[in-house]
């Protein structure tokens, strides 16, 4: 009797509850990517799945096969591209620790081996694109010139199947592989001072066991790349680990090595490190991050901070709402906003039919002018009313345009040379102190710009050695003496080809204005990565570039003012511009 | 239990086994197992006592074991059908999802690996592979909820995963099935375990969709990989939901019921309590009746008839009052003309030889009869004085032996009349006892006649027999005997063996009534044992002290040669000794 009633409850309660499971109506509401219910510290990628050497395999499927086996990264230690190999090539090839070749190469067999041969050499044809430290730093190869690649591959015969004797050193990657089994990341690492972060720009292997949010935070931990290490610091005290990594609560909970503690006692690197760890996470995900060590809470209260807390550790520095300046009939002036008429700075460059070239700005601590004047030296301006040109550096010979950095102090490079010979010295000044610096690589060099990045740590030089103009970047270290070292080529020196002109536009992008035959070109280029196919060009001669996040300005040969806004270029004044500068760079 | 304990115990003797064993005898594995089973059977039993006994208990059990057989049912039903819904509709979405990618990456396959035109310059822009392309588009596709694994046979190095799963998930006998199939409209489907690399993620169940991908380069299988992990959670925490409150449900039906039999079982169990009082005699016990339920109808009923009952009783009580007031009346009243009708009688027997020889033998018959008229009604007028509770003892201690040679001589000349001899066994030391002697005398004397009247002129046994608290007379004759069942009714008033026979000694059939009542009031027993062609015993048996209560006779009931020669048939011949009790003539003495 009980059963049966009950029973009949279950039945009835069915009929009623069958009615209104699902909402038929409801307030719209918005849909993010996340509420797929994946994991935010998950990111899709593509992996390649090595396979052994098939039974009877051609010599080309071998080479292909090898070289798809060594672009999977799922075994760091490519076991299964090993068995490609004979024995003797096994032992001495290396792929951890050697650089990675990336190249478009074809690997065809020019004419099907004989039956019963033992050994081929097959030649691997294209050209190198980049290569790939073991750092991780991309290093394209120089466009314009011979980058074919001249090796190859020998095979032997072992047990009646082909095995390779001699592989190319290191990890050989096509495009495709290069694409799918590095990821660009960005490592942030503070400056000497610990004012600001400076980029380090790095590809990184996909772990597909670690996962990317841990390869990434343990490549910080590893600390910056070569030529960049000397300028930079790395808050992080040596040995420190990352143990775990995970979402908890809509925070990322990263758990360190009890080394971290060490940084409890100094609150600015401990901020420096949260600002470190903050901007190297943006690229994962937009959550709070709490930092604990060896599963407990960071000692003197848990470390839990936002991303956003940080912004004012920019490596850019300028953001893109900053103005610019330029110089209008021989006055500085201030770019106006829409609609207003253009205001002469105060102070001296402000005065009219003033006798100044290739101004520099400086907006912190002081705002403050540096320009060349008809007397030789760098002439330094504040922008307050009634100041003075004050010369900061007096040198002999001809000084490039002045450059100032984020800490007030004002760069230019003397010609130490005569006329036909290469030589030059770098000079530094601070509060009209001039100071030399060591710069070894320049010393034999004719130089046409020496301009720091706005992050101060990286400085680009226009260097001629001897063949020619080519644009270098080099480190500033700020030890007790200052050096400019670790320079390295961005644009090689081609024949025939002048560069007019170079900025900055952030911490990674180079702007650079050359000339060939009378044909001026604008190119964006990625320090870490290349050119930039998006390269916006112009249609008149330019004098003067300069440039901020987002935004160029130019000065072109008629004097009119260009602006770049990043989809079109406008002209807000049609005459009389001679110079245009944006605040450092 | 027992078998779970022995590694424990077994491992023992070899080290500390004797020391312990010389203190305090260790208790052997057998034992312990025997001494388990015994508790376990004690308690089975115990709880087979109160399921028999209680009515709620029994009702509650079969509420639950109903109710959890239904709720077992209605739960794998239910559990079943949601598991069904489930996964049903995962897998349906999923291998629709799993068919629209490979349909719309299926374009990527339509050019050769080797015709994509190569480019310089950024690599991240570059134009890919086919393979590279598709598993760019599939990964991005599949997010984290699902992996997709693209094999190819026919070339080298174009085999593609997602994420970190392993390629070895994809069940071999799929692959198999797959390309025998060698159809691109046909998609496979069949669970699998998904593995992880190096366990960057734990195993998780889940099942794998494979089709088929045309292309120059050969033959490309797209597997998607569907965990369905979620699923599994969301099934084990609705089954844990439906296991708690199927259980809640149970015991909430077991609760219900034991209250409800609690409901019916309480006034029940008053009424029965009631009844036993009222059975023992307490005739005023009454129920309380509580509403106009069944139950208080039951009460009702229960007490109306008590009422009726106790009024019938009482009537009955009143009726045989007015009869023995009666009896005793009459026999009063029978006395006193019964006395004059005497005198006569006396007077014309004693002239009797003056008389013709008719009417002196009127006068002699007139005479006996009247002396038996007399001790009839003396009879009647003893018994109605035990009736009317006004019978009292004269208590003294007396030597038993004594009061039995009395009795005895008293019956002499009558047993010469019947050429019956007595066998005494009588103590050598005197046996004292209080009581009434002369109660016991007449209880004695009416035994004696008893056994004479029916003994057949055989011997009469007369044992004494006495212990610490009781003695005991018992008087044995070997006459006819008595029938099953009728050795309680010797003792009733005015009963006869055999209606049929006449009264040779004119007892008046009061005796053994009287003589119980005797006995009874004395605190005694007096009980007959008889056996068709054995004859019949009586056993009188009496407290030594007035008014002590009786535990047990010195002397048996049934003779001991009786019992005696029984034991030795059963034992000797089982056979026939059934056929001897029945008969009766298998006699050994």
């Amino acid at each position: 009797m009980w059963t049966r009633r009950y029973l009949a409850g279950l039945v009835a309660l069915g009929a009623v509850s069958a009615c209104t499971i699902v909402p038929s109506s409801g307030n719209p509401t918005t849909v993010d990517k996340e509420d797929g219910g994946s994991d935010p510290l998950s990111q899709p990628y593509v992996r390649i799945i090595a396979s052994e050497p098939r039974q009877n395999a051609t010599p080309v499927e071998i080479i292909q096969g090898f070289q798809a086996a060594t672009a999977g990264f799922d075994d760091t230690s490519r076991m299964i591209a090993k068995m490609y190999l004979t024995p003797e090539a096994r032992a001495k090839w290396h792929p951890s620790g050697s650089k990675a070749t990336v190249c478009d190469c074809k690997f065809t067999s020019p004419e099907l081996p004989d039956q019963d041969a033992t050994e081929l050499r097959l030649p691997i044809k294209g050209k190198t694109i980049a290569t790939i430290d073991p750092e991780g730093r991309y290093l394209p190869a120089p466009s314009g010139t011979d980058n074919s690649v001249v090796d190859e591959i020998a095979l032997v015969k072992l047990d009646g199947q082909w095995r390779i004797s001699a592989a190319p050193a290191g990890l050989l990657l096509r495009p495709d592989d290069l694409s799918r089994a590095y990821r660009r990341v960005t490592l942030y690492y503070p400056d000497i001072e610990g004012q600001g972060l400076v980029a380090d720009r790095v590809r990184l292997p996909i772990d597909p066991v670690r996962g990317f949010p841990e390869s990434l935070i343990e490549r910080l931990l590893a600390g910056p790349s070569k030529p960049l290490a000397d300028g930079v610091r790395n808050v992080f005290p040596k040995g420190t680990d990352l143990r775990d990594i995970r979402v908890e609560d809509d925070a990322v909970v990263m758990d360190f090595s009890s080394e971290l503690a060490r940084l409890a006692g100094s609150p600015d690197r401990l901020r420096v490190m949260k600002a470190q760890l903050a901007w190297t996470f943006s690229a994962v995900a937009a959550l709070p991050i709490v930092v604990t060590v060896n599963g407990e809470p960071f000692p003197g209260g848990g470390l839990r901070f936002q991303q956003r807390e940080y912004q004012n550790f920019d490596p850019a520095v300028l953001s893109p709402q900053a103005g610019g300046y330029f110089v209008h009939n021989g006055t500085l002036v201030k770019e106006p906003r829409p609609n207003e008429e253009p205001v002469p700075v105060p102070g001296a460059a402000g005065q009219p039919n003033q006798a100044f070239t290739d101004p520099a700005l400086a907006e912190l601590p002081y705002t403050r002018v540096a320009a060349l004047r008809p007397d030789p030296g760098i002439w330094v301006a504040d922008l307050v009313d009634g100041s003075q040109w004050q010369r900061w550096i007096t040198a002999e010979g001809a000084l490039t345009p002045p450059s100032w950095d984020r800490y007030g102090e004002v760069w230019s490079v003397e010609r130490t040379a005569p006329e036909g010979a290469y030589g030059s010295r770098v000079w530094h000044a601070r509060e009209g102190r001039p100071l030399q610096v060591s710069a070894p690589e320049l010393e034999n060099a004719n130089v046409k710009a020496f301009r720091v990045a706005r992050d101060g740590v990286r400085a680009a030089v226009i260097a001629d050695h001897g063949a020619g103009e080519s644009v270098q970047i080099g480190v500033i270290v700020r030890l007790a003496d200052y050096r400019v070292g670790g320079l390295e080529e961005l644009i090689p020196p081609e024949e025939g080809r002048t560069i007019v002109d170079i900025a900055w536009q952030d911490d990674g992008t180079l702007l650079v204005l050359t000339e060939q035959g009378k044909q001026q070109s604008l190119t964006v280029y990625s320090i870490a990565d290349g050119d930039d196919p998006e390269t916006p060009n112009v249609d008149r001669r330019v004098s003067s570039i300069s440039a901020a996040p987002g935004h160029i300005l130019a000065a072109d040969e008629d004097g009119a003012l260009r602006r770049w806004n990043g989809t079109k270029w406008d002209t807000p004044i049609k005459a009389g511009v001679t110079y245009v500068v944006y605040p450092l760079g | 239990m027992a078998r779970l304990s022995a590694p424990a115990t077994g491992r023992n003797p070899s080290g500390s086994a004797p020391k312990a064993r010389g203190k305090r005898p260790r208790r052997t594995l057998r034992q312990i197992a025997r001494g388990v089973r015994r508790r376990a059977r004690r308690l089975a039993g115990r709880l087979r006592g109160a399921y028999r006994r209680s009515l709620q208990l029994r009702v509650v059990t079969s509420t639950l074991v109903i109710s959890m057989v239904v709720v077992a049912v209605l739960g794998v039903f239910l559990f079943q059908s949601i598991t069904d819904a489930m996964i049903a509709g995962r897998t349906r979405a999923a291998t629709a999802e799993a068919k629209a990618n490979v349909s719309s990456v299926a374009g990527y396959f339509t050019v050769s690996q080797n015709e994509v035109p190569a480019k310089g310059g950024d690599p991240a822009a570059a134009v890919g592979t086919p393979v590279e392309l598709a598993a760019r588009d599939l990964a991005e596709r599949a997010g984290s909820r699902y992996d997709v694994v693209i094999l190819n046979k026919d070339a080298v190095g174009q085999d593609r995963a997602t994420g970190s799963i392993d390629a070895a998930s994809v069940p071999e006998r799929l692959r198999r099935d797959l390309m025998k199939s060698g159809s691109t409209t046909l998609s496979w489907r069949q669970p699998a375990t998904l593995r992880y690399l190096d366990n960057a993620k734990p195993n998780q169940i889940g099942f794998v969709v494979g089709s088929l991908v045309f292309s120059p380069d050969g033959t490309y299988e797209i597997y998607h990989l569907f965990p369905l992990q979620e699923e599994e959670e969301t099934l084990s925490s609705v089954l844990q939901l439906l296991v708690i409150v199927g259980a809640g449900l149970v015991l909430l039906l077991a609760a219900i019921a034991s209250l409800v039999t609690r409901q019916v079982v309480t006034p029940v169990r008053l009424a029965r309590q009631a009844a036993e009082r009222l059975a023992s005699g307490r005739l005023e016990e009454r129920l309380k009746v509580r509403g106009e339920d069944d139950l208080a109808r039951l009460a009702t009923s229960f007490n109306e008839m008590a009422g009726t009952l106790a009024l019938k009783i009482h009537q009955l009580e009143e009726l045989s009052q007015v009869q023995r007031q009666f009896v005793s009346d009459v026999s009063h009243e029978l006395r006193t003309p019964l006395t004059t009708v005497r005198m006569a009688a006396d007077l014309l027997y004693e002239a009797r030889e003056d008389f013709d020889p008719m009417a002196a033998r009127s006068a002699e018959l007139m005479q006996a009869q009247l002396e038996r008229f007399e001790s009839m009604l003396a009879d009647l007028l003893e018994i109605s004085r035990y009736d009317a509770g006004a019978a009292t003892l004269d208590l003294e201690p007396v030597d038993m032996r004594d009061v039995v040679l009395r009795a005895v001589g008293d019956s002499e000349a009558l047993a010469e009349r019947h050429a019956t001899r007595f066998e005494l066994r009588l103590p050598n030391e005197p046996c004292m006892a209080e009581c009434d002697s002369r109660r016991v005398e007449r209880i004695l004397r009416n035994l004696l006649f008893n056994a004479i009247e029916h003994g057949e002129g055989k011997d009469i046994v007369v044992a004494l027999g006495a212990d610490r608290d009781a003695v005991a007379v018992a008087v044995r004759d070997h006459g006819v005997g008595l029938r099953q069942g009728e050795e309680n009714m010797v003792f009733d008033r005015f009963w006869r063996a055999d209606p049929s026979r006449a009264r040779t000694i004119g007892g008046t059939g009061l005796g053994l009534a009287i003589s119980r009542e005797d006995a009874i009031l004395h605190g005694g027993w007096l009980q007959a044992w008889g056996s068709p062609g054995e004859g019949t015993q009586f056993r009188l048996s009496l407290p030594r002290l007035a008014g002590a209560e009786l535990k047990g006779s010195p002397l048996p009931l049934v003779p001991p040669e009786v019992e005696m020669r029984r034991s030795w048939r059963g034992q000797a011949t089982p056979v026939l000794s059934a056929a001897a009790g029945e008969s009766g003539v298998f006699d050994v003495d």
